[in-house]
């Protein structure tokens, strides 16, 4: 029995008056307070003021969740390294999301689907696809040998052929819906039926219309010739519209396998995918959606929605697809699985972004120099290495240094002295700045404030006044070998230059004394020859980043 | 309603075949379930507790729940009332948790108890007379604090009647009671709110219905 609250303080209340502002209560005992109200001006006193006492709530401000909410809730989902499982109570949120052998579910569903079929539950399955192919006499013998496309059977129920299910494929619509697993082989125990369930299929297929037998056939036989990666991609597809189709309301089960031909069924699929897609939006994004004027807005409204949650499942799939084959013995990818590149990732971080990984971020305090990201990309910085190290999320981690690295490229320092980053270290007078700056007197600290202490930002912002040095400033930052650091003089004697063509090497050296030109030609060399540049690039080959961490970017 | 019917009818409800997907283990579903519902939840942990930062935590720590019982997972009821029943657990216990941990601070120097801490809004003091042009940010720290005031679960049935929209049947659903309870809680709890925010119900500028609203009037 469930409990009634006892008294809780001393208050008069009015349970009936409450009830019935709130409109819980029945006719009789709603007419009683309402003769109650009319006649008794306290008691509307009293109504007028429980109503308006619970319309000042409405004062109150609504949070809204973080734009990185999604993310690191299901970031906490990632597994946990193996050698930290076990006697860790507090990640077994993590430790039942470990990856689970990949569940067959299409079996089981499908075989529902084959049974509607065979016992015409309804009519319209059976009938649909019955309807152009009534010659049963012609019924072609089955051959018992091709069990292949009997244990495939149940995933083409649904499928006219095999231009629909390219179609289907390339609309990208059951992308999401099954998570991008190797697809085990055709042989493997997981995949096998039981002997019941195969003479079922064999019926099953008998039963069909000679015609429409031979197009399964070639259905499967063309799904079979493809490669054994390209099949998978459309295994996937098939199984996720199978059980897409298993999960749908009748009436619209009937829409999708009453249609006329190939193109109709696509057409309704398409169409009642989105109308679930629309029904499903959260409730701010429907308010939204009702305020939008016209027809134009509202289409761009439903497009910018539909482009953000791809690109969520894209990175979310991405994710998931990179953790099991990245990750070393002991659970971290490349480079974290190496001490030597990780401790490099770590001081590029220092370098690049101005900021120890280790530090306690202040999330009240400013970001103060030389740190050069944003609050929110220091707290986003600080949480995923955070939650790299202590609870093995290094995917997550990594992506977000490829992202950082990117939004705030940096340039490699100079071997001797400061990198210029305050005025005092300009070897420009403050009165050729005020001249370039167009600022005619006062202070000029100001105009500069955002990238002060900042290498190479503030430098660059100094080059950006006199871009083609018409002044003939001299160079702000090391702009030739024996400027750099010993390790990156060494990295381009021995590393970059013997790699360079001649043309490339010409190039190069045009570019001798120039800043911030002769660097940068310098990074987008040595990129083009996947190499990392100490100090300057994320440590470790360029392109392994990228295929590493890099969350693709989907056909728009 | 037989068990079959409430199950296919349960089975056209899109947030409970999301729910049976994440059952399944599959979290392209959880993840849409953290999209669709993650506003309308961080929404109300955040009337309940007063703090955003809270509320996202706590918000998080529901959907992580749902995630960690998805194998014990029945579509019985609506799946919004299993997730408020989550909800409700985590956040009466977030604020007996609260209140437990609140002692003085150590740091405070002097007696005076309305000082506010950094970054919170400052109420006015409920004693002096509220001047008729009360900023909104003043007003809705004026109605936090009547709400903080509440006991915890007053608070989560206001919240839930207020901004979920939701009935007593199915707040007793979420909160555990009979709906005769919740009736009772929610007399109680708008009483206390009455008393606390009388002196502020009439900041949109109407005027109060009293006797002397003629002869101003008259005046004026």
């Amino acid at each position: 029995m469930t409990p009634t609250p006892p008294p809780e303080d001393d208050l008069p209340d009015d349970p009936d008056l409450v009830a019935y502002l709130d409109g819980e209560l029945d006719a009789d005992d709603s007419r009683s307070v309402e003769s109650k109200i009319a006649l008794d001006a306290a008691v509307r006193a009293k109504a007028a003021e429980y109503k308006k006492t619970f319309d000042l709530l409405d004062f109150l401000p609504k949070p809204e969740p973080s734009p990185t909410f999604t993310t690191r809730t299901l970031t906490r989902l990632q597994p946990v390294p193996a050698n930290a499982s076990g006697s860790t109570p507090g990640l077994s949120v993590s430790r039942l999301a470990m990856p689970a052998p990949r569940r067959r579910l299409w079996p089981e569903l499908c075989l529902w689907l084959l049974a509607l079929v065979a016992a015409g539950a309804g009519g319209f399955f059976g009938h649909s696809f019955a309807r152009p192919y009534l010659n049963p006499s012609e019924a072609e013998k089955f051959d018992r040998a091709d069990l292949s496309l009997i244990h495939d059977l149940p995933l083409y129920a649904g499928v006219d052929d095999f231009e629909f299910l390219k179609k289907l494929r390339e609309a990208e619509l059951f992308d999401d819906e099954i998570p991008a697993a190797p697809r085990a082989a055709a042989n493997d125990d997981d995949d096998k039926i039981s002997l019941v369930s195969q003479e079922k299929l064999i019926a099953q297929f008998l039963a069909y219309p000679p015609v429409r037998q031979r197009q399964l056939r070639e259905l499967h036989k063309r799904l079979y010739e493809l490669p054994a990666n390209e099949r998978a991609g459309y295994h996937r597809t098939l199984e996720a519209y199978a059980v897409w189709l298993d999960r749908l309301p009748d009436a619209d089960r009937k829409e999708v396998l009453n249609a006329a031909d190939g193109a109709d069924r696509l057409d309704a699929v398409l169409r009642i995918r989105e109308r679930i897609w629309r029904v499903s939006l959260p409730p701010s994004q429907q308010k939204a959606l009702k305020t939008v004027a016209t027809v134009e807005e509202r289409t761009q409204f439903l497009k910018e929605l539909r482009e953000r949650e791809q690109t969520f499942r894209r990175e979310w799939t991405f994710a998931h697809s990179q953790w099991q084959p990245n990750k070393s013995e002991d659970q971290k990818p490349w480079p974290f699985s190496d001490p030597a590149l990780a401790k490099a990732v770590d001081d590029y971080i220092r370098k690049a972004f101005g900021v120890d990984p280790a530090v306690v971020v202040d999330r009240k305090g400013e970001v103060a120099a030389p740190c050069r990201l944003t609050k929110e990309e220091l707290v986003e910085l600080k949480y995923r290495h955070d939650a790299a190290l202590k609870e093995g999320y290094w995917f997550s981690y990594g992506a977000c240094l490829l992202q950082l690295a990117e939004q705030h490229p940096t340039l490699p320092e100079p071997g001797k002295g400061k990198p210029m980053t305050m005025m005092d270290q300009s070897p420009l007078t403050p009165m050729l700045v005020r001249k370039l700056a167009k600022i005619d007197g006062g202070n000029i600290q100001p105009r500069f404030r955002s990238t002060l202490g900042r290498w190479p930002d503030f430098a660059l912002e100094i080059h950006k006044l006199d871009p083609n040095n018409k002044e003939k400033l001299p160079p702000l930052g090391p702009c030739k070998p024996g400027d750099f650091t010993d390790e990156l003089d060494v990295f381009l004697k021995d590393q970059l230059l013997p790699k360079l063509t001649k043309g490339e090497r010409d190039k190069l050296d045009a570019q001798l004394g120039k800043w911030p030109e002769y660097p940068r030609m310098m990074l987008d060399l040595a990129r083009a020859k996947n190499l990392g540049v100490p100090g300057a690039t994320l440590p470790g080959e360029p392109k392994r980043w990228n295929d590493q961490f890099r969350i693709p970017v989907g056909k728009k | 309603m037989t068990g079959q019917t409430s199950a296919m009818m349960a089975l056209r409800d899109p947030d409970i075949r999301l729910m049976l997907r994440v059952r399944a283990d599959d979290r392209v579903a959880f993840a849409e379930i953290v999209e669709r519902y993650q506003h309308r939840l961080v929404g109300i942990m955040g009337h309940i507790v007063g703090h955003s930062t809270e509320a996202e935590d706590l918000a998080q720590e529901v959907f992580l729940r749902v995630y960690r019982t998805r194998h014990k997972y029945t579509p019985k009821a609506k799946f919004s009332t299993w997730l408020f029943t989550i909800a409700n657990n985590l956040a009466i216990n977030a604020i007996r948790d609260k209140r437990r941990r609140t002692v003085l601070p150590l740091e405070v120097q002097d007696s005076n108890f309305q000082g506010f801490r950094p970054g919170e809004a400052r109420a006015p003091d409920k004693s002096a007379p509220p001047t008729q042009h009360l900023q909104q940010e003043e007003l809705a720290a004026v109605v936090r604090r009547a709400l903080d005031d509440l006991n915890e679960r007053q608070r989560v049935a206001v919240v839930l009647n207020k901004f979920e929209d939701m009935n007593y049947a199915e707040i007793a659903d979420v909160m555990g009671l009979t709906t005769k309870g919740v009736k009772s809680l929610l007399s109680r709890a708008r009483a206390k709110l009455r008393e606390a925010l009388q002196p502020y119900i009439y900041m949109d500028g109407m005027a109060p219905p009293t006797d002397t609203d003629d002869e101003e009037h008259g005046e004026s």
